[in-house]
């Protein structure tokens, strides 16, 4: 058994100092997707107390099958949908990714692609890329956060989001190439 | 072999392509240059994400999450406690008060309902009495009001409207300055 299932176990027969460990092991990777999703540190900070709030009311109903990350991720994922349901804002709506899949990235290697990266120095590269991030749909965000910044396997974000590896993959790699495309559009 | 797609080409890059997937692309950068500007250019955008600031959590972070989870979970039992423990010393110190008086717990109950009931007589008492005092000052402001009114109207009658006119806003500048001398003077007091 891994080390997080031993601390669930310890946590469920009352062991308050287990679920502090959990904590403190997962509350800056938390923050680091909540944070690129909602982008205001204040409420990133509010939804990562509110994630282990929820997990520890429901320790009971996680499954030692899943990854205990995995399932820590799914409860961050629904609060943060939940979140833009009431606000109504439209982030995960299908029009948006409409208007990506139009332009949808192409999967040859085109000839004379255009050197857009290597033009930006370091730093600054990181920053467009950044901004860049904030533009495209949040549900190709999501798992580019989760692949490129939390450095989850392809494996453990299918099982947050109950999808094939394969479909994974493909968005993980679309996401990557928006954001190429609007560094290409800003350059 | 074929280019390899750009999808490949990041999954190479992430070495999460089996190694026979693997070496067929390796094989293929050392001669296709189209390839091999394309794998450095996604190179250097994976090395750049790679570098992204990490967020951290305030100092003391843990401690609030912990708190909130378990402050929720003891404040029952904390209740049930604060209860018991108030329950048994209302049971203790009648009983002491029975024993010092020599009264029993009937003739203690009766006599108990009958302070309380001269209490609820007088609070109501106190209650009517504070109601007819303002129902008395409304009727009083109301029949002030309807006098000024009177008088008012009959004054528009006697004095010319341009005179009206220059005491509406004579009327008008006093009550500004004095709202804003009011103001400076408490703004001056903060």
């Amino acid at each position: 058994m891994d080390e997080d299932k031993k601390l669930v176990e310890r946590a469920l027969q009352g062991e308050k100092e287990a679920f502090e460990m959990i904590v403190r092991k997962y509350e800056n990777p938390m923050l680091n997707y909540i944070g690129r999703m909602v982008r205001v540190r204040e409420l990133a900070l509010e939804f990562t107390q509110e994630v282990f709030i929820r997990s520890y009311s429901s320790l009971h109903s996680y499954q030692t099958k899943y990854k205990f990350s995995s399932w820590l991720f799914k409860i961050a994922s629904n609060l943060i949908i939940d979140y833009w349901r009431k606000k109504k804002i439209a982030t995960f709506s299908l029009d948006q990714q409409e208007i990506w899949n139009k332009q949808k990235p192409s999967l040859q290697v085109p000839d004379n692609e255009p050197s857009i990266v290597r033009k930006f120095e370091h730093l600054e590269l990181r920053r467009k890329i950044e901004r860049a991030l904030e533009k495209i749909p949040a549900s190709f965000r999501e798992l580019f956060v989760w692949r490129h910044i939390n450095e989850l396997s392809y494996k453990e974000i299918a099982e947050i989001k109950d999808l094939p590896v394969g479909t994974i993959k493909n968005r993980v790699f679309q996401a990557k190439e928006m954001i190429r495309q609007l560094l290409e559009e800003k350059s | 072999m074929r280019c390899p797609t750009l999808q490949q080409i990041y999954l190479y890059l992430e070495k999460e392509l089996v190694p026979s997937e693997n070496q067929k692309i390796e094989e293929h950068l050392r001669s296709c240059s189209k390839c091999k500007k394309a794998l450095e250019e996604r190179k250097f955008l994976l090395k750049a994400v790679e570098s992204f600031p990490s967020w951290q959590v305030p100092p003391g972070f843990t401690q609030q999450v912990m708190d909130k989870i378990f402050l929720t979970k003891v404040s029952f039992w904390r209740w049930l406690a604060v209860s018991a423990v108030g329950f048994l010393s209302f049971i203790l110190s009648t009983y002491i008060y029975l024993e010092a008086t020599g009264q029993n717990l009937s003739s203690l109950s009766i006599s108990f309902y009958h302070t309380l009931w001269n209490q609820i007589k007088s609070i109501s008492l106190i209650l009517i009495k504070l109601f007819k005092l303002v129902s008395l000052s409304l009727k009083i402001l109301y029949q002030l009001g309807q006098l000024i009114l009177k008088g008012f109207l009959q004054l528009t009658t006697v004095v010319s409207p341009e005179v009206q006119i220059l005491t509406i806003t004579i009327l008008i500048i006093i009550t500004t300055l004095i709202y804003g001398m009011g103001r400076k003077f408490l703004a001056g007091e903060k």
